[in-house]
């Protein structure tokens, strides 16, 4: 299914109606409307869940579970904001929640195979790799709502507007979690070159 | 400043998507007509939340009438998938689903839904259950997860036990297969899981004929890296490699190489295919998927469709049926 945004007499020229039809025909249980929408949203809501979350052995129920979530609670989409907005916001709540019930776990796995390569370019991409994972590693000690507002607007590169959407918080609230997650985020660049190199900073200066 | 672009978003393959897919409109099944209005309170109409308050009120004067007798009433009386939740305090409740049992410890909580019909679902929350499982018979699998842990039944009778994110399963009877992350275990009568280092091998993949066949959505096409089963326990001290071995390290090398030397691995794959056996099966499964996530059509679809002649009930047919549908 593609979005046409074709306008109709009476509504309201903000109100993106081919939204508002697809959250329709969803919710009145029209399962190749579903599936369309799973078809065209799935990479987005797996791309946000990634950027918050990193790499993890989850991913695949993370994904699952906030589709489930977007589904039951299509019935509260009014078509004040996109859809695409809405489903942003499902999904930083499903990340939210996982976060927080994952620092109660005794055990975490994530183990992720390493790719073996001989292609020009693949010493970067394992140490890039390897610097990303350090950085999430540093990112898991944070409250979720720093490390969910920080991998949104500093990693995504979100405006703070709408990190704020999407985590139905206020901007200066925002601000503040993202510059806490900073703080620590430099702490960790300095004790870590290629956190450091990642960032595009000297020693997490 | 955003270094996202830096940082590559680790794709998930067809077979995965098309898991996430099934699992999506599975719960979906259960979920989006009876309990849409449940998981959005804040959203529902009054008048639903005075007809769910009033519910409410009513289950809980049956529930204090009955006690735990009308559990046993409700779930032995065959009017369909049971869904609730359980949760005891200094005494212990057993469910009854289908043929199928569940104690449930003192001091825990579960939450049982599903029937004989169209699977069973228990997810314990905290504390222990008890489950006695018969086999199933070509019927949906019977699935416990707990704390991210999921247990797969064939028929069997055993415990699961969930506290401070920790998970241990016992095994009385049968044999269950224990799924945790990437990791896979077969967990047979008279064993613990998680197994102590000492005993962890990595072997066989499981026989796939009688139990494979009747389960509804499989994992098998990863490659395994923790499993045992009970012949291959009973003789871990002998620890010589064997064909199957060979087989296993053959796919898990095949698996390493998708993303780096796909051609390479299709060529691993297609020869542990021509070989047959529990590794082959997964191979030609893996082959067609790899084949459909370099968008060879042609290809995908002549192994998929090979795959499903040869294995027609294997654990990653509905997979294999799913993406020749969209290949078409």
């Amino acid at each position: 299914m593609r979005s046409h945004n074709v306008p109709v007499p009476g509504a309201s020229p903000l109100r993106p109606v081919s939204d508002l039809e697809v959250a329709r025909r969803c919710v009145s249980g029209d399962r190749n409307a579903q599936r369309e929408f799973f078809q065209r949203e799935r990479h987005r809501v797996h791309a946000i869940l990634y950027r918050i979350v990193g790499s993890n052995s989850d991913m695949e129920d993370l994904v699952q579970d906030a589709f489930i979530q977007i589904f039951r609670s299509m019935a509260s989409f009014r078509g004040e904001a996109s859809l695409a907005t809405w489903l942003d916001r499902v999904a930083v709540r499903t990340a939210y929640s996982y976060l927080t019930k994952r620092r109660n776990e005794a055990v975490r796995l994530t183990v992720v195979p390493e790719p073996v390569s001989t292609e020009p370019g693949a010493d970067q991409r394992l140490i890039t790799r390897e610097a990303t994972r350090r950085l999430y590693a540093a990112l898991d000690k944070l409250p979720a709502p720093q490390r969910v507002a920080f991998t949104l607007h500093v990693v995504d590169g979100r405006t703070l507007k709408d990190v704020a959407l999407a985590m139905s918080a206020t901007v200066a609230a925002t601000k503040v979690r993202v510059w806490r997650a900073w703080k620590a985020v430099h702490g960790a660049a300095r004790r870590d070159p290629l956190i450091a190199e990642l960032l595009g900073t000297d020693k997490g200066e | 400043m955003s270094f996202g672009k830096k940082i590559d978003i680790e794709p998930l393959g067809e077979g995965r998507w098309a898991r996430i897919e099934r699992g999506v409109f599975d719960a979906d099944l259960d979920g989006i007509d009876g309990q849409r209005d449940m998981a959005a309170p804040e959203e529902a109409a009054p008048a639903f939340r005075w007809q769910a308050g009033a519910a409410l009120v009513i289950a809980g004067a049956l529930a204090a009438v009955f006690g735990a007798g009308a559990w046993r009433l409700l779930s032995s009386s065959n009017a369909g998938p049971v869904a609730a939740r359980v949760e005891t305090a200094s005494h212990g409740s057993r469910v009854e689903v289908g043929e199928s049992t569940v104690d449930v410890a003192p001091e825990s909580a579960v939450r049982v839904t599903g029937d004989d019909v169209h699977g069973v679902s228990v997810l314990l929350e905290s504390g222990r259950v008890e489950c006695n499982v018969p086999p199933r018979k070509g019927r949906p699998a019977f699935l416990v997860e707990a704390c991210g842990v999921e247990v797969r039944v064939v028929g069997t009778h055993f415990s699961v036990a969930c506290g401070h994110g920790a998970v241990s399963v016992d095994v009385q009877r049968g044999q269950v297969e224990v799924i945790s992350g990437p990791e896979h275990a077969f967990v047979p009568a008279g064993a613990h899981w998680p197994l102590p280092p000492q005993d962890v091998v990595t072997t066989t993949a499981p026989p796939a004929a009688p139990t494979a066949a009747s389960r509804p959505k499989s994992r098998l096409d990863r490659p395994m890296s923790r499993a045992v089963d009970a012949e291959t326990r009973a003789s871990t001290s002998a620890a010589k490699p064997s064909v199957s071995n060979v087989a296993q390290e053959q796919f898990e090398a095949a698996s390493k190489l998708e993303a780096t030397q796909p051609e390479e691995a299709v060529s691993l794959y297609r020869d542990l295919a021509k070989r047959g056996g529990p590794w082959g099966m997964n191979a030609l499964y893996a082959e067609g998927r790899l084949e459909v996530d370099r968008a060879h059509r042609d290809d995908a679809q002549r192994v998929l469709q090979e795959y499903l002649v040869r294995y027609p009930t294997g654990p990653n047919a509905e997979d294999a049926r799913r993406s020749l549908e969209r290949l078409r």
